[in-house]
C-alpha cells in the first residue's frame, strides 16, 4: 500500500536509508570529538603518545571484557559474571604459577575463565534459564569462591611467604606492560583478539549464526542452529575473554592474587561501551569494531578526568550518567521506530 | 474438551495433601534448619545459636534486612529488578548522617529517606516510563549513587554526633523490650501496611496484575507504567527507613555501609518465593525468606564458615531457587 | 497427498482430503477461515503429522517426520509472518544453516561464492534486489522474494505460498505473480493459498476448495467462475442453533469517525447502537482486531476519533503519543548545564576568585568547575541584577516556543504548567541557595537541585493531556474480549478471583481497603450466573479449560458492567457448551441495553448473531448489511473480492 512508494523516494546515505541514520550515534561519536578538543586544549598531556599509549595499556582489560560482553549481547544474552569471573581468574592463576610456572598458571587461568563461561552457556543454553539470572549466579559464585580461595586477602605482594618467584613475576608483569620493541605487547594482544574476533563474527558460520540467534531466534533455530551448543560456545568465549582480562589486569595492577579485581564497575564499562559502540541491548546488531570504539571512548573519557585531577568516585558517576544517558538515547529511538 | 474433566482434582482432605508447598515450603525448611542447627548446638559443634543475646540480634538484623527484601520484592514482583539498593542504602545513609549533622535529627532523617525516594523514584521512571531496561537502569545507578555517597563524604566516617542524638538513635535502633528487638517491631508494623498494601488496595492488585501479564494488565485499564513506577518508588523508601535503622543501630557511616547488600536481598527475595517472572510472590514470602537467609548465614558464621564460602552460599541458594521455581513454571 | 484425515480434540480438521500438484504448476487452494487449508500444509510441511492417509512424492509414498525432512525433500512453505533475520544481510539470510565453509583451518564461509550464488538466484527470480543489503532496510515485497529465494536455495521441488499477497500493494503483486511464472517454467510446483478470488485467474493453472476440512473439488482455472467458487466454498451447516431474537435499538453508544493506521487500516467508520449485535466480518488479516484494539486505545493510531457518547458529552480524541523527543532531552540537558551553575554562582556569591588555584582543577561539580570547563573560563564580573532572571525566563521561553511550533501536540495548558514549573525552579533555587552561606551547602544545592529539576520535569510530562488509553476506554464503559485471551485477556498465574475483578477493582473498595468478604460473594455471582467450571475461584487461570478462561474473560467485563463491549473471536477454540453460553450471554447483554460487536471468522455465527453485519477487506470496511439481507455468498464477496 504505501510501502512501495516510500520505498522509491528511500535515499541511501552511509549505506543506511535516511531514517535510519543512527542520529544518535553520530551524536556520541561527536560528543566524543568535542570532549578530546575540550581535554586537549584544557590539560598539557593529553593528546600525546605516551598518554595515549599509557592509557591503552593500562586499561587493555577493558577491550577484551567489552568483547566478550560484546559477542553475548549480540546473540541476545547478557553477562552479569564478568566481574567475578576475573577475580576469580586472578587468584587461581596466582596460585597455580605459584606452583607450576607462568605458563601453567596463565593456561589454566584461561581455562577457568572458560570453564565459568561454559557453566554460563550450560544453564542458558541446555537448562534454558534466562541470561541474566544465570549470569547473576555465576556472579555471586565466582566472587564467593574468589575470596574463598584467598580468605580475602590479597595473595602474593603485601603477604610475606608467598611470592612468586622473581623470573615467574617478571613474566606475569611482561604479560601487561612489557613491550615487543618500541610495540607495548598489549596492543598486539588487542590487535590479535580484535582481528579473530572480527573474523569469527565475520567469516565463519559461527559468527553468521551468532548474529542469527540475536536478531531472530526461532528462524536460527529453525534454519537448524544448535541451540544448546552455541549458547554454551558463545558463553564459553565470553568467560575465554573474561579470563584474559583478569590476567592482564591483575598482571598491570599488582601481578598478585587480587579476589576483588572485578567488583568495581569493570562489568559497567562492559556493557557501557558495547552499547556506546553500537550493539543493539536487544542483540542481533553491532559488532567489534564499534566496541573497540566504545571501549575508546570511554578510556579517555576517564583518562580525561584523571589528567584533570577529579578524583575515582567523580569518575564513577560521570562515567555511569554517560552510559545510562546514552543508553536513554538509544531507547528512544527504538521507541520512535 | 469437557469442562468438568479439565478442572484440578483437589485432592482429598489429609493435612499433608492439602498443604501450600509453593507458598509455606521454606517456612517448613526454615523449621527444619533451626532444628538441625539446634541438634548441632547440643552436640557442640555450633556455639550459642539458640540463646537468647544471638536471637535477638539476629531478629534486629532480620528485621533491618527486612526493609530492603520487601522493597525488591515489590520490584521483582513488577519483573523488574533493583540493583541498585546497596549504593543508594549507603548514599541515603551518609545524605542522612550528614543532615542529622547540620541540621538536626528530624530534618536529615527526611533528607536521607528523601534522598532515596527520589533515586527510586528516577529508577522507577526510567524503568516505567521512558521504558529502559530494569537492569541496565539500576546497574548504572548503582555506580552513581557509590559514586555520589563516597564524594559526599570523601572516604571519611560519619560519626559526630551529639550525646543526645546518640541517644536517640540507639534508643530506637537497639532498644529490646524482653529481648525482643524493638526494630521487629518497626518490622512489623511496616510487613502489616505492606502486606495491606499488596493484597488489600487496588494499587496492590495492580501490581500483581501488572507482573503476571503486563499486556492483559494494561487492557484492563491499569497504567502499567505508574504501577512499576510506583514499585521503584517503594523500594526508594524502603532503603531509606534501612538505611535510618542503619544509622540508629551503629550511629556511625560511611559511603561503603550499604555495599553489595542488594544481591543478599536479591537472594533472600528469590529464596522466599518470589519469582523474576513477576506476579508470584510478596511480602509474606519476603519476611520469609529474610528469617531464612539471615539465620542460615548466621549458623554457618557459628559452624565456622568464613565470610566467603558464605557468599558462595547464597549464590548457589539463588540459581537453586530460581531453576527450581523455572522448572515449576515448565510444567 | 491422498485421503488425509487429521483431528485435533474437539474439531475434526480434515475429513479425508486430497490433492495433488503436477510439475510447473500453480496450484490454488481456497477455503473460508478454519477450512482446513493450514492445517495440510502444515502436514506437507511435517509440522503435522496426519492421522490416516498417504503423501506421495513422484509417486513414491513417503513419510514426512519433522520440518526438516520436509526440506530435505523439496517442500518449502513461505508463511505469512516472514521468517527471517532481520540484520543479516539478504545473501546470508538466503543461506542462513547451509553456508559454504571453504577448505582450510581458519574455516572460513565462501561468502563470495554465497553472494553469487544470491545474485544468481535473484536473477532467475529477475528480481533486482541488492543481495548485500540487510532485510531490514527492504520493503515487504522484496523481504517476500528473499524468502522465495531462500526456497529457491534448497532446491524446492514443491513452494507452499500462504496468502503471500495480502500486505503487498499492486505494483508488488505484479512482481511477485512475475518471479510465480517463472519458477513455474523452471518446473517448480506452487501451492498458492489466496483470499483474493481474483488472483484465482490471474495466476493460477487449477484450483482446489475446501469447506470445513472436506474436499469440494478440483477444476482447471479455466473452466470456472468465481462465482461458482465462492457457492463451493460457503454452505457450511447452520445446523447450530443460536438464541437470536429480535430487539429494540437505543441510541449511539459508540461513534467512530475515520479512523487510520497507515498501512494497517484506513478511514474506518461506523455506529454501534445500544441493544444492538454488530458483527465485524472478514477475512484473517483484514484488520478487525487492530481496529478493536484501536478503539479500545491498547494501539496508537495515525488519525481518527472514537466517542462514547454514554458518561460524558465530552469528546475525547485519539491522539499520538506525546512522548520525550530527543532534541528536548538535549535542550534540557543545556538548560540544566547553564541554569545550575548560573543560579548557584550569580546569586549566591560563592565564586571567589581568590581562592581559586589555577593550578589544580576546581572540583568536579563545582560551580567553579562548571565556570571554567563548560562555559569556557572564570567570569568575574557577573552582574547581580535581574540578568540572570531574564536568562532563566529566556531559556524557559525559547523551550515553550520550540516546544509549541515542533510538537504541536501539547496543549496549551501543558506549556503553561511547563513553564512555570520551569520559573519557579529558576527562582527556588536562588533563594535556597542564597539562604546558606557555607560552602558544604552547595554540595547539597547541586544534588537537591538537579534532582529536583529533573523529577519536576518528570512530573510535568506526567500531567501531559489524557489519551485515549484502555484506562479511559474502561472508565467510559467499554470492554475487549481480546482475541488472544491467554496471553491479553488473563494473568495466568494469577486466581480466578484476581482476574475477575482486574478491570474494575475499585468496586471492592469498602472503607479504603479492598473489601474480601464482598469480593468472594461478587465473583462467586459471576461464575455462577456464567456457570464456569473451577474449583473454588483460588484456582489459577492456567489450570482452566479455554472456554472458561472465556467465560472469565467476559465475567471481567460483566463485573465492570460495561456496556460497550467488543467480542474478538469470543468462540474460537472453546467446546459446544461453552460456545452457547456465551452466545446467550451476549443476547442477555444486548437485551439488558449494552452495545455489542463481535468479530468471528465464523460466517454461521456471523449471521446467526448479528443484528447488522460489517465487513472489512484488506483494512477497508467494505459493507454494512442488515441482518435479514445478509447471505454467506454476500459476506464472502465484499469479503474477498474488489468491487
Amino acid at each position: 500500500m504505501s510501502a512501495a512508494a516510500s520505498m522509491e523516494s528511500e535515499k541511501l546515505i552511509l549505506g543506511y536509508p535516511v531514517k535510519d541514520i543512527p542520529w544518535e550515534r553520530l551524536l556520541l561519536i561527536s560528543a566524543f570529538v568535542v570532549l578530546m578538543i575540550f581535554y586537549t586544549f584544557a590539560t598539557e598531556n593529553f593528546l600525546t603518545l605516551e598518554n595515549f599509549v599509557n592509557v591503552v595499556r593500562r586499561d587493555a582489560w577493558l577491550f577484551f571484557l567489552a568483547y566478550a560482553q560484546t559477542i553475548v549481547i549480540v546473540s541476545a544474552g547478557f553477562d552479569l559474571s564478568q566481574g567475578s569471573i576475573m577475580s576469580v581468574v586472578s587468584v587461581m592463576a596466582w596460585s597455580a604459577m605459584l606452583h607450576f610456572g607462568f605458563f601453567f598458571g596463565f593456561i589454566i587461568g584461561l581455562g577457568i575463565g572458560l570453564l565459568c563461561g561454559v557453566i554460563n552457556g550450560f544453564f542458558v543454553g541446555v537448562v534454558r534459564v534466562y541470561p541474566f539470572i544465570a549470569t547473576l549466579g555465576m556472579l555471586f559464585i565466582g566472587s564467593g569462591t574468589a575470596q574463598l580461595w584467598t580468605g580475602g586477602l590479597q595473595m602474593g605482594g603485601a603477604r610475606e611467604g608467598a611470592t612468586l618467584p622473581k623470573h615467574v613475576e617478571e613474566a606475569y608483569v611482561f604479560l601487561a606492560k612489557g613491550n615487543l620493541g618500541p610495540i607495548p605487547f598489549t596492543f598486539i594482544w588487542i590487535l590479535i583478539v580484535l582481528a579473530t574476533m572480527w573474523y569469527l563474527l565475520k567469516y565463519t558460520r559461527f559468527g553468521t549464526y551468532v548474529y542469527a540467534l540475536g536478531g531472530n531466534e526461532q528462524t536460527a533455530i529453525s534454519a537448524g542452529i544448535n541451540y544448546p551448543a552455541m549458547k554454551i560456545a558463545i558463553f564459553g568465549i565470553g568467560g575465554l575473554l573474561c579470563g584474559f582480562a583478569g590476567l592482564l589486569l591483575s598482571a598491570s595492577v599488582s601481578a598478585a592474587g587480587e579476589p576483588r579485581l572485578g567488583g568495581g564497575d569493570q562489568l559497567l564499562q562492559s556493557i557501557g561501551a558495547t552499547i556506546i559502540g553500537g550493539t543493539h541491548i536487544f542483540g542481533g546488531r553491532g559488532g567489534v569494531l564499534g566496541t573497540t570504539l566504545g571501549v575508546f571512548l570511554i578510556i579517555f573519557l576517564v583518562n580525561g578526568l584523571n589528567i584533570m585531577g577529579i578524583d575515582t568516585y567523580r569518575q564513577q558517576i560521570i562515567v555511569g550518567l554517560v552510559i545510562l544517558a546514552s543508553i536513554w538515547v538509544s531507547t528512544l529511538r527504538e521507541q520512535k521506530n | 474438551m469437557a469442562n468438568v474433566a479439565e478442572a484440578p482434582a483437589r485432592p482429598s482432605a489429609s493435612f499433608l495433601a492439602n498443604f501450600n508447598y509453593e507458598k509455606y515450603g521454606l517456612l517448613v525448611v526454615f523449621i527444619m534448619m533451626m532444628i538441625i542447627f539446634y541438634i548441632l548446638q547440643l552436640m557442640g559443634y555450633v556455639n550459642n545459636f539458640i540463646e537468647a543475646h544471638n536471637l535477638t540480634n539476629q531478629l534486629r538484623n532480620a528485621s533491618i534486612l527486612f526493609f530492603i527484601v520487601a522493597g525488591q520484592s515489590m520490584v521483582l514482583l513488577v519483573s523488574g529488578i533493583d540493583l541498585s539498593q546497596g549504593s543508594l542504602l549507603s548514599l541515603s545513609s551518609v545524605v542522612m548522617a550528614q543532615g542529622i549533622l547540620d541540621f538536626g535529627l528530624a530534618v536529615g532523617v527526611l533528607m536521607g529517606i528523601g534522598m532515596a525516594t527520589m533515586f527510586g523514584f528516577i529508577n522507577g521512571y526510567l524503568v516505567g516510563r521512558v521504558k529502559i531496561q530494569p537492569f541496565i537502569v539500576t546497574l548504572s545507578m548503582l555506580f552513581i549513587c557509590a559514586g555520589i555517597a563516597l564524594v559526599f563524604t570523601g572516604g571519611r566516617t560519619i560519626h559526630q554526633f551529639t550525646g543526645e542524638q546518640k541517644d536517640i538513635l540507639q534508643a530506637i535502633g537497639l532498644t529490646d523490650f524482653f529481648h525482643i528487638p524493638g526494630t521487629l517491631f518497626i518490622a512489623i508494623f511496616f510487613f502489616i501496611i505492606l502486606y495491606l498494601l499488596t493484597k488489600r488496595t487496588v494499587l496492590g492488585r495492580a501490581i500483581y496484575l501488572t507482573g503476571g501479564n503486563e499486556e492483559a494488565a494494561r487492557l484492563s485499564g491499569i497504567d502499567t507504567g505508574k504501577v512499576k513506577l510506583i514499585c521503584y518508588l517503594i523500594s526508594g523508601i524502603c532503603v531509606g527507613i534501612t538505611s535510618f535503622l542503619y544509622l540508629a543501630r551503629l550511629p556511625a557511616t560511611n559511603g561503603l555501609a550499604g555495599f553489595q547488600l542488594e544481591f543478599q536481598s536479591l537472594a533472600a527475595t528469590v529464596v522466599g518465593g518470589t519469582t523474576f517472572h513477576g506476579g508470584e510472590g510478596g511480602v509474606t514470602q519476603a519476611a520469609i525468606g529474610t528469617l531464612f537467609l539471615t539465620f542460615l548465614l548466621n549458623g554457618l558464621i557459628l559452624l565456622g564458615v568464613g565470610t566467603f564460602a558464605r557468599e558462595v552460599v547464597v549464590g548457589v541458594l539463588l540459581i537453586t531457587a530460581v531453576v527450581l521455581s523455572s522448572r515449576k513454571r515448565r510444567e | 497427498m491422498l485421503k488425509i484425515d487429521k483431528s485435533f480434540p474437539g474439531v475434526h480438521a480434515l475429513k479425508e482430503v486430497d490433492f495433488d500438484l503436477a510439475e510447473g504448476e500453480v496450484h490454488i487452494l481456497l477455503g473460508e477461515n478454519g477450512a482446513g487449508k493450514s492445517t495440510l500444509i502444515k502436514i506437507l510441511a511435517g509440522i503435522y503429522h496426519a492421522d490416516s492417509g498417504q503423501i506421495e512424492i513422484s509417486e513414491t509414498p513417503t513419510v514426512i517426520p519433522d520440518a526438516r525432512t520436509g526440506r530435505d525433500l523439496g517442500i518449502s512453505v513461505i508463511y505469512q509472518e516472514l521468517n527471517l533475520v532481520p540484520d543479516l544481510s539478504v545473501a546470508k539470510n538466503i543461506f542462513l544453516g547451509r553456508e559454504p565453509v571453504l577448505p582450510g583451518v581458519m574455516r572460513r564461509v565462501d561468502w563470495a561464492r554465497v553472494e553469487q550464488e544470491s545474485r544468481a538466484i535473484m536473477e532467475r527470480l529477475d528480481v533486482r534486489i541488492d543481495v548485500n543489503a540487510p532485510v531490514r532496510s527492504l520493503s515487504v515485497a522484496d523481504q517476500q522474494m528473499v524468502e522465495i529465494a531462500r526456497a529457491l536455495a534448497f532446491d524446492c521441488k514443491i513452494l507452499v505460498m500462504d496468502e503471500p499477497t495480502s500486505s503487498l500493494s499492486g505494483h508488488e503483486i505484479e512482481e511477485l505473480f512475475k518471479a510465480v511464472t517463472r519458477l513455474r517454467e523452471h518446473g517448480v510446483g506452487i501451492i498458492y493459498i489466496s483470499h483474493r478470488l481474483e488472483e484465482v485467474h490471474e495466476i493460477g493453472d487449477r484450483v482446489t476448495v475446501l469447506r470445513d476440512g472436506e474436499y469440494m473439488g478440483t477444476w482447471d482455472v479455466k473452466d470456472v467462475e468465481l462465482d461458482f467458487l465462492i457457492t463451493q466454498m460457503v454452505g457450511r451447516t447452520l445446523d447450530e442453533k443460536f438464541p437470536w431474537t429480535p430487539r429494540q435499538h437505543g441510541e449511539v453508544a459508540l461513534r467512530v469517525r475515520g479512523l487510520t493506521r497507515n498501512g494497517v487500516f484506513e478511514d474506518i467508520n461506523f455506529d454501534l447502537h445500544y441493544g444492538e449485535i454488530v458483527g465485524l466480518s472478514g477475512l484473517v488479516g483484514a484488520g478487525r482486531t487492530e481496529v478493536a484494539r484501536a478503539v479500545m486505545g491498547a494501539d496508537t493510531v495515525d488519525s481518527g476519533t472514537v466517542e462514547m457518547t454514554n458518561a460524558t458529552k465530552e469528546k475525547e480524541e485519539i491522539q499520538k503519543l506525546p512522548h520525550y523527543p530527543l532534541w528536548m532531552a538535549l535542550v534540557d540537558v543545556v538548560v540544566f548545564m547553564l541554569a545550575l551553575p548560573l543560579f548557584t554562582v550569580i546569586f549566591q556569591g560563592i565564586y571567589d576568585p581568590f581562592t581559586l588555584n589555577m593550578n589544580s582543577p576546581p572540583p568536579l561539580f563545582s560551580a567553579n568547575w562548571f565556570y571554567e570547563w563548560i562555559l569556557g573560563g572564570p567570569l568575574y564580573n557577573i552582574p547581580n541584577g535581574p540578568t540572570p532572571y531574564i536568562v532563566a525566563a529566556g531559556l524557559a521561553l525559547i523551550r515553550q516556543v520550540g516546544l509549541w511550533f515542533l510538537e504541536r501536540q501539547y496543549s496549551w495548558r501543558t506549556l503553561v504548567i511547563d513553564f512555570a514549573s520551569w520559573y519557579a525552579l529558576a527562582i527556588g533555587a536562588m533563594v535556597i541557595t542564597s539562604l546558606f552561606t557555607q560552602n558544604f551547602v552547595l554540595e547539597w544545592v547541586m544534588i537537591w537541585g538537579g534532582i529536583a529539576m529533573v523529577a519536576i520535569r518528570f512530573l510535568t510530562i506526567l500531567t501531559h493531556e489524557r489519551k485515549w488509553t484502555p484506562t479511559l476506554a474502561i472508565r467510559r464503559g467499554l470492554g475487549l474480549l481480546p482475541e488472544d485471551r491467554k496471553t491479553q485477556g488473563l494473568t495466568q498465574v494469577l486466581s480466578v478471583a484476581y482476574n475477575t475483578t482486574s478491570a474494575n477493582i475499585r468496586r471492592l473498595i469498602k472503607r479504603w481497603l479492598l473489601n474480601l468478604t464482598m469480593e468472594k460473594d461478587l465473583v462467586d455471582e459471576h461464575i455462577n450466573q456464567l456457570k464456569i467450571m473451577t474449583p473454588d475461584q483460588e484456582t489459577q487461570i492456567r489450570f482452566l479449560s479455554g472456554g472458561n478462561q472465556q467465560k472469565v474473560v467476559l465475567a471481567k467485563w460483566l463485573f465492570r458492567r460495561a456496556n460497550v463491549l467488543i467480542f474478538d473471536e469470543p468462540t474460537r477454540g472453546i467446546d459446544v457448551g461453552a460456545k452457547f453460553e456465551v452466545h446467550s450471554q451476549m443476547l442477555q447483554l444486548a437485551e439488558d441495553g449494552a452495545a455489542v460487536m463481535m468479530i468471528s471468522s465464523e460466517l454461521p455465527e456471523i449471521l446467526g448473531m448479528s443484528d447488522r453485519i460489517l465487513v472489512m477487506r484488506e483494512g477497508r470496511l467494505t459493507a454494512d448489511i442488515d441482518r435479514n439481507e445478509a447471505t454467506q455468498e454476500g459476506i464472502l464477496r465484499y469479503a474477498m473480492t474488489a468491487d
